[in-house]
């Protein structure tokens, strides 16, 4: 019995690193969450590629992917992921995060290339994407123009570009 | 069959070992060790002329060995100081054998726990890949325990032997004193701490206190268990994967409060047991879950007196190390685990930290409930160890 409750509150320490957010001392943000509305940007994901828990997600989207049957659904289903994906590097871009700004503008453009090949896009989608090149390129600005993060930077823009 | 499992598990574990350490890199701890020798051969004391903290003298002479051993044979240092460790598990490997017969365990389940030993992964990747000296002072530490009943003076001698090559059996060295009859515990005291003072004699006439400062201000390294799990929490900032020097500075100078209160309790729990290796165990599984400065050797200490113990936790343990042992390497220093083999890999790539992070996360997990397990256990020593089908190496 000892036993099991021992194994109970080590069990609770496991979990509550998946549970508890980490924070640290306020960051560099370049926009405030009013001047990103401006372009439509509606709202970060809840877990993005710097967190440890990161892999978990893409996981359970890789499954989500394998379970989804008939070309519409693949379809919502693959621009769901590219937005999740656009709202993932503009966290990454905005909070200053450089060290996760290869990998995550990396994701982001395969995820681009995906799009491109598997999603027939509406009016509406297009628009969207207008909006997210117009925000990647303000964010790109913050930067100095040809530095290594400016044109990791330019690759998605010049990605995004190529959609529509 | 014994003798097959046995001629099977012996003739992998040297492929794979020889493997590792032709394809070998004279780098990180083997460049380091490296240096002991050859400045103690230039005629120099490596305690004052080295700006990091040297091992005890036995092996600055093993290194000193190593470097002439490696000129007169034309070969590298990396590939002759990788020898000795190696030897070491083989050795051990033997010695827990014959602990495991002599606990009257029948010699095929004798012969496949020391076919895990000799091919546990940990002992593999500390010995042959990273070139630490660890498993010689644990095979000192074994053979200690194998002569304590019969030689215990021969067993101190051995066991001082283990503290002049590492000195993490220091802390072991009450468990044995408290085994023995209380007629020659004085005289083991004396016995096991004569190596190393002999072999310390050459190197403390000048600035003595600087000597004995640098062997013994050494506090570990950040690497695995509780405080790998922080640097993987600080990761998340910006991908930094290095602890704030005040941080680390603080946690350490807790954890060496916390180690030395437990180790007290610890030693006054087990004071009137008579059961070395599982008191060995324990101490080790503290060690590692509490103190902040456990480098990528220590966890080799443990496995082959859980071995000798039969504790089936140790595939556990073996499996969460391995992971944590492997996102270490691939993250901080790829060719110190793949040698050559490593190729263009280079450090500090994103990807390794996850393995790294949930390595050490289960690998701490799997340490504290093992200890509290072991604990628990404590009271009911006989029929713990009656239930577990072992019996310990006792004094009685």
């Amino acid at each position: 019995m000892i036993f099991v409750k021992g194994a109970t509150l080590v069990l609770i320490i496991f979990l509550s690193f998946f549970l508890t957010t980490s924070s640290f001392a306020q960051s560099k943000i370049f926009f405030s969450e009013i001047e990103l509305k401006q372009h439509n940007f509606t709202s970060y994901e809840n877990i993005n590629s710097n967190q440890l828990i990161y892999p978990f997600k893409k996981y359970w989207e890789n499954i989500t992917l394998k379970l989804t049957f008939g070309n519409q659904n693949r379809q919502n289903y693959t621009w769901i992921l590219y937005q999740k994906r656009f709202k993932e590097l503009v966290f990454i871009i905005n909070n200053d995060k450089t060290g996760f700004l290869p990998d995550t503008a990396d994701r982001y453009n395969t995820f681009a290339g995906r799009t491109k090949t598997l999603v027939s896009l509406t009016s509406n989608q297009k628009k969207q994407i207008k909006d997210n090149i117009s925000l990647l390129e303000k964010l790109r600005d913050r930067y100095h123009s040809g530095s290594a993060y400016w044109i990791k930077i330019q690759e998605t823009v010049d990605t995004t570009k190529s959609l529509i | 069959m014994n003798k097959l499992i046995l001629i099977t598990a012996v003739v992998l574990s040297v492929i794979i070992r020889l493997f590792l350490i032709i394809n070998g890199k004279h780098v990180a701890d083997v460049w380091a060790i490296a240096k002991m020798g050859e400045v103690l051969l230039n005629g120099q004391n490596p305690y004052l002329t080295l700006d990091f903290n040297v091992y005890p003298p036995l092996s600055v002479f093993i290194s000193a060995l190593s470097q002439i051993t490696g000129s007169l044979t034309n070969t590298s240092f990396h590939i002759i100081i990788k020898i000795w460790p190696n030897l070491a598990d083989l050795a051990t490997a033997f010695i827990v054998y014959k602990l495991l017969i002599k606990q009257k365990i029948k010699p095929v389940f004798a012969s496949l726990w020391t076919g895990f030993f000799l091919l546990n992964p940990v002992s593999i990747i500390i010995s042959a890949a990273h070139g630490q000296l660890d498993s010689v002072s644990t095979f000192l530490v074994v053979l200690a325990i194998f002569y304590l009943n019969t030689h215990p003076k021969i067993s101190a001698f051995v066991l001082g032997l283990s503290i002049a090559v590492k000195p993490n059996p220091l802390i072991l060295l009450p468990l044995f004193l408290l085994v023995v009859s209380k007629k020659i515990r004085i005289r083991y005291l004396l016995i096991s701490l004569t190596p190393v003072i002999l072999t310390l004699i050459p190197f403390i006439f000048t600035k003595p206190l600087q000597v004995i400062g640098n062997l013994l201000t050494y506090s570990g390294i950040t690497d695995f268990g509780f405080a790998a799990i922080l640097r993987g929490i600080f990761f998340q900032d910006n991908a930094n994967p290095n602890l704030p020097a005040l941080l680390v500075s603080q946690f350490l100078n807790i954890s060496k409060i916390l180690l030395l209160t437990s180790l007290a309790f610890i030693i006054f729990l087990l004071r009137k047991k008579k059961y070395i290796t599982v008191s060995i165990l324990i101490v080790y599984l503290l060690f590692i879950s509490i103190y902040f400065g456990i480098g990528a050797q220590y966890l080799s200490w443990i496995i082959p007196f859980a071995v000798i113990l039969r504790q089936r936790m140790v595939l556990v343990y073996t499996a969460t190390a391995t992971i944590a042992l492997i996102g270490f390497y691939l993250y901080f220093g790829p060719d110190l685990l793949l040698g050559k083999l490593a190729g263009n890999m280079l450090p500090f790539t994103n990807k390794y930290m996850y393995y790294y992070f949930y390595g050490n996360l289960l690998l701490w997990i799997t340490c504290l409930i093992w200890l509290i397990y072991l604990l628990i256990k404590i009271p009911k020593f006989v029929s713990f160890i009656r239930s577990a089908g072992s019996k310990d190496i006792s004094n009685e």
